[in-house]
């Protein structure tokens, strides 16, 4: 069922504009079937890292960065002429920061990123069906805001592949992410003794069925994931990003409400405004995330875990979910994006804003984590074995 | 439990899917040609691919 209407989505989306389009769904629902079959996400990845100092999430992130920026600094440092593709940059800036900062308190209270919250969508999760109605009309309030945001002081965009050329500019990365990484185990392994591995396989279970089926190691997921991005890249001339749309359908949403969404500086000019007269589907991330939702739906149903039943609700995890979701909306679009358009998609591309948002997300997770504890959504944190 | 979240979110999906099609239909009647695109984040704006039309704009 599931596979019959991505196929129909897929012929339509070549039916009505070209090929590019149809494949930029596909990718996405590919990113779909890794994000879930690999439990890829980055807000328990962080909060793992805090409350439990295992890292095992925080050092598959940190792979994913490293092997994105191998595959992207060469083809954004024009290794290979007549591949056009642009960069994710954008302002270092309070903007940035502040959005960041948001995001990371975010994340936690909705219990999903951008890429999380639309993949457990796509499990039938529920409570993330609320995160991501609030996620929407935070993206679509910060859109309203923006641009005094961006009036803010800024270094304006840097780029370390512009600057430095991509091959010492990867050098210098990768450099400071492996310093990360190995600050990550070194945590770990003082609390346990210890450090778990990205390769874990479970049971006897042949290739064709893990792949199917899941679930997948944290590696696949790693190597999926970039791959994916850099299929991004060539196929749209832009990495991966997600959480432009959900701003894009609560204007639209705004809109048939009777809003004057043009009124707003950031859909009167340039593509926004462009996008707000077009189809929701000429809009490369808005059909990226349905190929992530659907995907996610596919490989949910393949593994037996679609509309898991979990607790009920409490009014807590509402709460939560209601201002995790208008945090992480508001944050991503003052930050340039979520943990994939800002994060990762940033620092692959060689901005200094990526950089930014990482250290301000991580921030904000710490005090997003304590909020949690605050609402009894996690038991309180205990420090040291 | 389980039976009643599937059915919700079989609802929800059915309910976006049509607010979707309503909406590229109304705008494809009137922009027939309408090309896929994407906001850079610099204030680019890429359009048609591989570069084959930006417009500098500041957000």
């Amino acid at each position: 069922m599931t596979v019959l209407a991505m196929l129909a989505v897929s012929l339509f989306l070549q039916h009505e504009f070209d090929i590019k389009q149809m494949l930029l769904f596909l990718v996405g629902a590919g990113l779909g079937v890794t994000l879930l079959h690999a439990a890829f996400g980055f807000t328990g990845g962080w909060r793992s890292m805090i409350r439990e100092r295992r890292s095992a999430g925080v050092r598959a992130q940190i792979l994913l960065v490293v092997f994105t920026s191998a595959l992207f600094f060469p083809v954004l440092g024009h290794l290979f002429p007549g591949v056009g593709a642009h960069a994710a940059l954008a302002p270092v800036g309070m903007s940035v920061m502040v959005g960041a900062f948001l995001f990371g308190i975010g994340m936690q209270l909705g219990g999903g990123c951008g890429s999380g919250t639309l993949f457990t969508v796509g499990q039938g999760q529920m409570d993330m069906l609320v995160t991501l109605a609030f996620f929407i009309i935070g993206a679509t309030i910060g859109s309203a805001h923006l641009h005094w945001w961006l009036a803010l002081p800024s270094l304006g965009t840097l780029s370390l592949i512009d600057t430095y050329g991509w091959f010492p500019a990867l050098v210098a990365q990768v450099t400071c992410l492996a310093i990360l990484y190995a600050w990550s185990q070194r945590m770990e392994r003082q609390r346990y003794g210890r450090v778990e591995t990205l390769g874990v396989l479970h049971g006897g279970v042949k290739f064709t069925d893990r792949l199917l089926f899941g679930p997948w190691p944290l590696w696949w997921g790693v190597v999926g994931l970039g791959v994916l991005n850099l299929l991004t890249l060539l196929v749209g001339g832009h990495p991966w990003s997600i959480t432009f749309a959900f701003g894009l359908w609560g204007a639209k949403i705004w809109s048939v409400l009777g809003g004057d969404v043009l009124a707003w500086p950031y859909w009167s000019t340039g593509y926004p405004a462009q996008a707000l007269t077009q189809s929701v589907l000429a809009d490369h991330t808005s059909i990226m995330d349905f190929g992530i939702i659907l995907g996610a739906v596919l490989a949910a149903a393949l593994a037996g875990k679609f509309a898991p039943a979990g607790a009920p609700l409490r009014w807590t995890r509402i709460l939560a979910a209601v201002s995790g979701g208008l945090l992480l909306g508001y944050g991503a679009r003052l930050a340039f994006g979520c943990n994939i358009g800002g994060l990762v998609a940033g620092m692959s591309s060689g901005s200094l804003h990526g950089w930014l948002w990482l250290v301000a997300g991580f921030t904000g997770t710490l005090v997003g984590v304590r909020f949690r504890t605050f609402l009894h959504l996690d038991p309180p944190l205990v420090s040291g074995p | 439990m389980k039976g009643l979240n599937r059915w919700i979110m079989l609802v929800v999906i059915v309910l976006a899917g049509i607010a979707v099609a309503v909406d590229h239909f109304s705008y494809h009647r009137a922009r027939p040609e309408a090309q896929g695109g994407f906001p850079l984040p610099d204030g680019d704006v890429e359009v048609g691919g591989y570069g084959a039309a930006s417009d500098n704009t500041e957000e």
